[in-house]
């Protein structure tokens, strides 16, 4: 058994923003794509805006709850990720995003 | 508020609701429940009637969600909705049938810009499930027959209106219907129904 790939229940990652803004592309998380296999996978992410619409930041933090890490990603400690979406939004409530299911 | 569609048909919500969202056009009503005017089309209105605090919520009943074939049918609910004008900013959680991308998107519209905050393709809507909207604070849920489906955390939207979208893409325009239309602010009574509410 590869243990080194189990954590805890849940785990951030950091991954690109990606999109143009319009519908048909929206801006959102480039999600991996060994996630995007895991069925009935949930993907919530922080991204804050300008007045504009346009992403403040390039980068973002996804939340994957319940999951195994898949060889080839990097977590990111709940407290560092969750000081850095403070950091990014004063008024954000990273809980908000772990109640996901 | 609730908003059964129980009157005349009409190419209009109605006096309560507001559309002249950029070029979408009003939702119409049809045998007492809400659709769009003609096929492939998008409406978007939203209530006016009343005015609600920041933490507010919105659900409605898909009562017909079964788009033919590969047609592909969104209902959607908005808040902290701003009026209408030539662009649209609003936080929006979309049901969607036949949709290859998505089951459920919960989008930030900033002046016509969209983001993805939360988005999952394992749930297949169907015709009777209730989308339900709220927020609270800077966290918004999006939950189906009152199990939350997914959550996000937000700020840059702090107030504003509830309301619905309809997005039928495909041939047959009645295959596409919301009803029992509800919401308020989250302290009152009758939050997280699962049925419609009834006056007397």
């Amino acid at each position: 058994m590869k243990l080194k790939y189990f954590l805890p229940l849940l785990f951030y990652i950091s991954v690109p923003i990606i999109g143009s803004g319009t519908e048909l592309d929206p801006y959102r998380a480039d999600v991996p794509a060994l996630l995007l296999k895991i069925p009935g996978l949930v993907v919530n992410a922080q991204i804050p805006s300008n007045p504009d619409g346009t992403p403040k930041f390039s980068d973002t933090y996804i939340w994957i709850p319940d999951r195994l890490l898949p060889p080839g990603l990097t977590a990111i400690p709940n407290t560092t990720a969750r000081a850095a979406i403070k950091a990014r939004d004063p008024k954000a409530d990273p809980d908000g995003m772990e109640k996901t299911k | 508020m609730n908003d059964e569609f129980n009157r005349a048909d009409s190419i209009d919500l109605g006096s309560n609701w507001d559309s002249g969202y950029d070029s979408f056009p009003s939702c119409a009503i049809s045998g007492n429940v809400a659709q769009v005017q003609a096929q492939s089309d998008v409406c978007i209105e939203t209530w006016n009637a009343n005015t609600f605090t920041n933490n507010q919520w919105a659900q409605v009943t898909l009562v017909t969600f079964a788009p033919a074939g590969t047609d592909i049918g969104r209902i959607a609910l908005s808040l902290h909705a701003t009026g209408p004008g030539p662009t649209r900013t609003m936080y929006v959680v979309k049901a969607r049938h036949g949709d290859p991308t998505a089951s459920t998107n919960m989008f930030k519209i900033v002046a016509d810009v969209q983001t993805t905050l939360a988005t999952e393709n394992s749930i297949t809507w169907v015709s009777g499930d209730i989308l339900y909207f709220e927020i609270s604070g800077t966290t918004l849920t999006a939950k189906r027959n009152g199990v939350t489906v997914f959550t996000a955390t937000d700020s840059d939207l702090a107030s504003g209106r509830i309301g619905l979208e309809i997005d039928e893409g495909g041939s047959d325009l009645t295959l596409t219907q919301a009803d029992s239309f509800s919401g308020g602010d989250l302290a009152t009574v009758g939050r997280h129904r699962t049925g419609p509410m009834a006056f007397q």
